[in-house]
């Protein structure tokens, strides 16, 4: 909008604004700094430039972290749990959002309950239970665990794409005689893939940067996400932080990448759901 | 038929979460180490907890935390929506930049703020020492461990509340923040009399989840620092995985983990009445 | 109150022209209309009054002020909005005190001062309630409160009657015209509704794709008419617009249609055998005659009061408005006859009325 704002209101604006994006960028930066300083410059000032770029740090942190096992393992995990969410997700989000079931809103007040059921009411007879099944250290029993997690938050925002499908393109397929497989597959899944994006997008990213339950199911060098091993190498005896700072950047830099290209898509699903309009 | 969709999600959901759900409850009346077989022993792992003096300090804790996070985060985020709101220009720029710590994960974050920030050798606030200042590491000390956690955490949410609040602000139609400035109002009234009561309804969402997240939070504490020095950072999700994983008292774990739950469930009560109260 | 004069204002968005040299000059307690199609920069032109849009070029003052610079709540104008604006969460009372509120004026001068525009408006019974427990009329009145407690240099208003029902909207139409007469402050009114236009104004402006076509009293508009545009869109039903040609072989100058049918035309000296012209006639200066122009009936729209036929004559369509009820049906023919003296004549190429 067009607002004619005194010189004054948009300075003093454009310098808090500006003080806040500082406030959110200036650890980053000092990361990604210095990533590619030595201990002694670092510990020397860690605001100062590098004087030559310790590329080896980078290479260090890979080694260190065997990054080339756990990237690829948080990678399984990201594929299998954004499969299984959406997978299941879509249909769900189709049945609520138009309440092909009698029981709609028993089945979203449950998910909508589960949401904010702390992990620790579960975790411990789900992690004992699984120890006896033997599925520790197992990715996929993992995906089945956040797929569970993260599902009624991505049915929640799934059900608002649904929910902008007209009613009508339903009806006339079903005049035309379309079962009800046959209306989710044909009609709706081409018109709410932005949604599932949207969805696929939030849903990798929590799983790459998750914690809990990564340390604790999965504890096995062979199985271990980028997250847990970073962890792992950064709870080391002796520091180097430079390398950590390497290891970081590693770490974050496929979400961030994905984040700036795909940032209207992010913010959807951030802020999708949580604003009544 | 269409139970059938909804079938692989419901299964899922019930096996992970509320048949293990049931068994915290049913485990929070027992005596388990997770190997052997368990002792029902009534309400005595409540009992202990009540005269746990770890305890009562990690409720402490999570209720500062609760408090921190339902003022800081929430006062921050309206003002910087609402001075998006009014410069409009470069406001998709900012709310990038602000999402980036939230995009990034607690443990990355954690460490970066631990080794380039709070070190003592190596961060800023080692810089700071040698100008004069008198700084030290927040983490190190009984008094600030918990707070010295709760700005990493803060760093990394406001941004979110940011652009919620933002999201929520551009649906305020236009012409009450029109007729507002034409009858004159200066930027608190305006925030007073039409932004704040025009979000109201995420004002408040945004509150009662931030009770239940308050009470859920893990990671920063964990990672940084472990609960310590001395229990002075423990909260009760921390304290729960100890018992239940370093000290093997499942029952005691369990136990917490329902109280936990009981200040979820009272929030979410609110939540899904708001949710009705919406009409849909 | 104050007179609001506009100077050769233009309105840019990047390369996009929305206003080219607007200028009008409102009088201290004038009822002035901005009318025109939907697009044409009314709401526009509005907005950098009460400043809410910036201004690319040219000067406004409100009294004697230059206000360009000015933040909207300097400007001292107070605005009606299409859907209101009212603020849901507040009272009838606080919506209408609502810049009392802002300006922290004392409660028993602001409940007297709410009461009075309560009073005015017949609001009296409805202090209490919230905007949604009110009908679309009273949301309508409660808007008007707001505007005039403050008793503003002016008052502008943007569509304010084009969410409500025809029958309201006539009646809210009158009131606000009475309360025009009331306070006698100065009024800029926006409109695409040339029946409100021509109920309330003063004076009207017409402006079309950004620029004004013509200024004047609403009869002046409708009778002289400065170009064809103008005398389309003033007027319902609208003025038939035939394309023809001089014709002065004759004894009456004529306008002559491709078909061969003529039409008497009005003794005019800019006229020149065989230009390009439009030939302007309005549905009620026809009437049937035996001794008329043929033509063939296509359609009758009884309105009650009077009846519009639509004829095709000389390939083109004409309506005609008359008061009689008459007995004829689509197919049959029918003689017309105009009345010479109110033919507007326009140039084809220009459109400016000869
Ligand atoms: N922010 C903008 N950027 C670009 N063009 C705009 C903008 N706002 C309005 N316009 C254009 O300016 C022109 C005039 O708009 P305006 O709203 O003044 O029309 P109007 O005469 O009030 O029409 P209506 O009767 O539909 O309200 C329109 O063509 C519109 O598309
Ligand atoms: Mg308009």
């Amino acid at each position: 909008m067009n607002m004619l704002e005194s010189r004054n209101t948009v300075i003093l604006s454009y310098f808090i604004l500006g003080f806040a994006a500082f406030t959110a960028l200036f650890p980053l930066a000092l990361m990604l700094l210095n990533s590619l300083k030595t201990v002694p410059e670092i510990i020397a000032s860690p605001l100062a430039p590098p004087e030559q770029l310790v590329w080896e740090n980078y290479a260090n942190a890979w080694k260190h972290s065997k990054f080339s096992r756990t990237f690829m393992n948080s990678a399984v995990l990201v594929f299998l749990t954004t499969a299984l969410v959406l997978s299941t997700g879509s249909l769900t989000a189709y049945v609520l959002a138009r309440k092909k079931i009698k029981t709609w809103a028993l089945v979203t007040a449950y998910l909508l309950a589960t949401t904010t059921a702390p992990i620790q009411l579960f975790l411990f007879p789900l992690y004992f239970g699984f120890a006896h099944l033997g599925l520790i250290n197992n990715i996929f029993a993992v995906s089945v665990v956040y797929c569970a997690i993260y599902s009624p938050f991505s049915i929640m925002l799934l059900r608002t794409y649904f929910l902008a499908v007209p009613k009508e393109l339903e009806e006339a397929a079903l005049v035309d005689g379309a079962t009800p497989w046959q209306v989710f597959s044909k009609v709706y899944l081409p018109l709410v893939w932005p949604g599932m994006l949207t969805v696929a997008l939030i849903i990798g990213m929590y799983t790459w940067n998750e914690f809990l339950i990564a340390t604790t199911f999965l504890q096995n060098q062979e199985s271990r996400t980028a997250i847990v091993s970073y962890f792992l190498l950064s709870g080391q005896y002796e520091t180097n932080w430079g390398e950590l700072m390497a290891g970081a950047v590693l770490v974050v830099m496929p979400i961030i990448i994905l984040f700036i290209f795909l940032q209207k898509k992010f913010i959807d699903g951030i802020t999708g759901g949580s604003v009544k309009g | 038929m269409y139970r059938l969709f909804i079938l692989p999600t419901m299964i899922i959901n019930i096996a992970v979460i509320s048949i293990p759900a049931i068994l915290t409850i049913i485990l929070a009346f027992y005596r388990w180490d997770g190997i052997s077989d368990p002792v029902f022993i009534g309400l005595e792992n409540f009992e202990r907890l009540w005269n746990d003096r770890i305890f009562w300090k990690a409720l402490r804790n999570n209720l500062i935390w609760t408090a921190l996070f339902l003022t800081f985060p929430i006062i921050i985020g309206l003002v910087v929506a609402s001075l998006l709101l009014t410069v409009r220009r470069g406001s998709t720029f900012f709310q990038i930049i602000y999402l980036f710590p939230l995009v990034i994960s607690a443990v990355i974050s954690a460490r970066v703020w631990q080794g380039m920030i709070y070190n003592p050798q190596s961060g800023i606030v080692a810089l700071l020492e040698r100008y004069g200042l008198d700084l030290y590491d927040p983490l190190s000390r009984t008094a600030t461990a918990l707070y010295g956690v709760a700005v990493v955490d803060l760093w990394h949410w406001w941004g979110f509340m940011a652009v919620i609040f933002f999201a929520a602000l551009r649906q305020v139609p236009q012409e009450q923040i029109e007729a507002a400035r034409l009858e004159g109002a200066t930027y608190f009234q305006m925030m007073r009399w039409v932004l704040i009561p025009g979000i109201m309804p995420t004002i408040t969402l945004m509150m009662i989840m931030t009770v239940i997240w308050s009470f859920l939070v893990f990671d920063f504490v964990y990672v940084m620092t472990q609960g310590g020095p001395a229990s002075s950072s423990e909260v009760l999700s921390t304290m729960a995985y100890r018992r239940a994983f370093y000290e093997l008292k499942v029952g005691n774990a369990a136990a917490i983990a329902i109280v936990i739950s009981l200040f979820g469930l009272v929030a979410t009560f609110f939540y899904l009445r708001l949710q009705r109260g919406e009409g849909e | 109150m104050a007179r609001v004069e506009i100077e050769n204002i233009d309105k840019n968005y990047g390369a996009v022209k929305i206003l080219k040299d607007i200028s009008i000059s409102v009088k201290d307690g004038e009822f002035l209309v901005l009318v025109g199609p939907s697009g044409c920069g009314k709401s526009t032109l509005l907005r950098m009054i009460a400043g809410l849009e910036n201004i690319s070029a040219g000067e406004i003052y409100i009294g004697d002020r230059v206000v360009n610079n000015l933040p909207p709540k300097e400007r001292d104008v107070s605005m009606v909005f299409q859907n209101y604006a009212l603020y849901p969460h507040l009272t009838v009372a606080e919506n209408i005190g609502f810049s009392l509120i802002l300006a922290g004026t004392p409660k028993a001068e602001k409940e007297r001062l709410v009461h009075d525009a309560a009073d005015v408006l017949g609001l009296s019974d409805l202090l209490e309630r919230k905007p949604k427990n009110l009908s679309g009329g009273q949301r309508q009145r409660v808007a008007m409160g707001r505007a005039i407690i403050r008793r503003p240099k002016a008052f502008l208003f943007d569509e304010p009657l084009s969410n409500l029902d025809a029958k309201l909207r006539v009646a809210m139409r009158a009131e606000i015209k009475s309360l025009h007469e009331r306070f006698k402050t100065t009024a800029i009114y926006v409109t695409h509704d040339q029946v409100e236009a021509m109920t309330m104004a003063d004076r009207i402006v017409v402006m079309n794709e950004g620029r004004i076509e013509q200024i004047g009293h609403p009869l002046e508009l409708y009778d002289k008419p400065v170009n064809a545009f103008v005398a389309g869109f003033i007027g319902t039903p609208s003025m038939n617009l035939l394309e023809a040609k001089v014709d002065l072989s004759g004894k009456y100058p004529m306008a002559l249609f491709e078909t061969g049918e003529k039409l008497p035309l009005p003794v005019k000296a800019n006229l020149k055998d065989g230009n390009d012209i439009i030939y302007g006639l309005r549905p009620e200066y026809c009437k049937i005659s035996k001794t008329g122009h043929m033509s063939k009936v296509e359609a009758i729209e009884p309105m009650g009061s009077e009846t519009h036929l639509i004829l095709r004559f000389a390939a083109q369509r004409v309506v005609m408005a008359i008061h009689d009820r008459l007995n004829v049906s689509p197919g049959e023919n029918l003689t017309f006859e105009p009345n010479v003296e109110k033919v507007v004549i326009f140039d084809k190429k220009s459109g400016h009325a000869l």
